[in-house]
């Protein structure tokens, strides 16, 4: 995705000091996205690095339950300026699950703003969508069957689960691969590549949803089957 | 003097006593015509709705699980906010193919919009009831106990479940409503599945979905 992500490293320094507004976040959630911000991971680096990248961007980190109580929430308020809310709720999640929810919330609002660079940009930016072929035919084309919710997950699914794994791997390493991609996938379940390659009844899915539950409620889950998963993040208490 | 004004003053009282009574019982008929039943073609459109959107592809994997709605709905005016966030987006992307009809689907003039809003500024939240679904065997939960069995972790143990938002569909005109929605996958507490301002549009005697308008929220 990246032409040259080694880019990234020699200005990371300079990128992670740019601010996404994370003062409204909770101790717990703040502590959690300040370790994230010092990801090395270069594909997350740009996503950071982008939406704290200056003047016209306006990312917000807020901690509340969202109205329909989703773990997480990206509001696009308007042009260049977009808010993240991470719940409150599932109060016994680990810190692993809250980095896993702010790595996801921060690519939809990249994703956001890669619709502002292409339509409200100054200028404007042709070729925003360059990288991103289902978001180029949700905005662009019209012709993506589905919402931009949809849209969105697909893209995700198809360019940043790496990436997100790879960070959460820099967040708490030491774990087994197998977990940070779970992870990643765990919040993709609407995203229509996850049906496809994680059929209902596969093995496959149960782990990927038994290890995202597990780490929601802070306790095994799927006890007495072969997915049985057992949290591994840390508490916030 | 002291008899007359004792007498005079348990005039006042017994002759207001009734009118208060006649005034709170008015009101109250008000609030139950305003809030605590569906017309009859709310009820048709709220049911017609499910009908067409829990049939689609993309609740295949939950053709099994129980559905809730939660009690209290969501706001008519999440129709307009809603609609007006579609309508602002629409609008700039101004190199995007154009093709979408903006009769049929951005109808509404400022006028009447400001109208709708105008009338729902003292909107109050309808609380659904088992009777008001025909078609689908629902459950209804209040929005607090949701919140507790997803902040206790209780939904694990549950039997596996969709959670409906629903707005009361607000009325355009005799041929078109705005009902919002939101659907979400009870299994992990209330992860996302689909959520929209619906058009409903009635054709040849029948209501039916339309058209879409995205509220900007990602989950």
């Amino acid at each position: 995705m990246i032409a040259n992500p080694n880019v990234f490293h020699s200005i990371k320094p300079f990128l992670i000091e740019k601010n996404i507004d994370d003062s409204q976040l909770n101790p717990c959630s703040k502590g959690v996205f300040q370790q994230i911000k010092n990801t090395t991971n270069c594909d997350f680096a740009q996503v950071l690095a982008k939406l704290g990248a200056g003047k016209n961007y306006n990312t917000t980190m807020i901690s509340a339950v969202p109205p329909n109580q989703r773990p997480g929430q990206t509001i696009r308020n308007s042009a260049y300026n977009y808010t993240v809310y991470i719940s409150t709720n599932y109060s016994d999640k680990t810190k692993l699950f809250i980095a896993t929810t702010e790595l996801h919330e921060l690519v939809h609002a990249y994703f956001m703003s890669l619709f502002d660079d292409y339509n409200n940009g100054n200028p404007s930016n042709p070729n925003a969508y360059n990288d991103f072929a289902i978001l180029f035919q949700m905005y662009v084309n019209k012709t993506y069957p589905g919402s931009g919710a949809v849209a969105h997950h697909q893209q995700m699914a198809t360019d940043y689960v790496n990436a997100i794994a790879s960070a959460l791997k820099e967040f708490q390493p030491g774990l087994d691969q197998q977990i940070y991609d779970d992870l990643a996938w765990g919040s993709l379940q609407e995203a229509p590549i996850f049906d496809t390659l994680f059929p209902v009844g596969s093995s496959n899915r149960q782990r990927i949803i038994n290890r995202y539950t597990s780490e929601s409620i802070g306790s095994p889950y799927g006890q007495g089957t072969p997915n049985e998963q057992t949290p591994v993040g840390q508490p916030c208490n | 003097m002291k008899y007359f004004i004792y007498i005079s003053f348990l005039v006042v009282i017994f002759s207001c006593k009734p009118q208060m009574n006649t005034v709170q019982k008015n009101n109250n008929i008000f609030l139950n015509q305003k809030s605590n039943n569906l017309s009859e073609v709310e009820n048709i459109i709220v049911n017609t709705f499910l009908d067409i959107e829990l049939k689609k592809e993309r609740y295949k994997n939950y053709k099994d699980y129980e559905i809730f709605v939660i009690e209290e709905s969501l706001k008519k005016m999440k129709s307009i906010e809603s609609y007006l966030f579609s309508l602002k987006e629409w609008k700039s992307m101004y190199k995007i193919d154009k093709i979408e009809d903006t009769e049929n689907r951005f109808f509404l003039d400022s006028i009447k919009i400001n109208n709708l809003k105008k009338n729902l500024e003292k909107e109050v939240v309808y609380h659904w009831k088992l009777t008001d679904f025909k078609n689908i065997r629902v459950s209804v939960i209040k929005n607090e106990e949701l919140r507790r069995v997803i902040n206790t972790g209780a939904y694990i143990s549950l039997p596996k479940r969709i959670n409906i938002f629903l707005s009361k569909p607000l009325i355009i005109d005799e041929k078109n409503a705005f009902l919002s929605f939101d659907i979400g996958n009870g299994e992990l507490g209330n992860g996302a599945i689909n959520h929209f301002t619906v058009l409903m549009k009635k054709i040849n005697g029948k209501w039916e979905q339309k058209g879409f308008y995205y509220d900007g929220l990602m989950y």
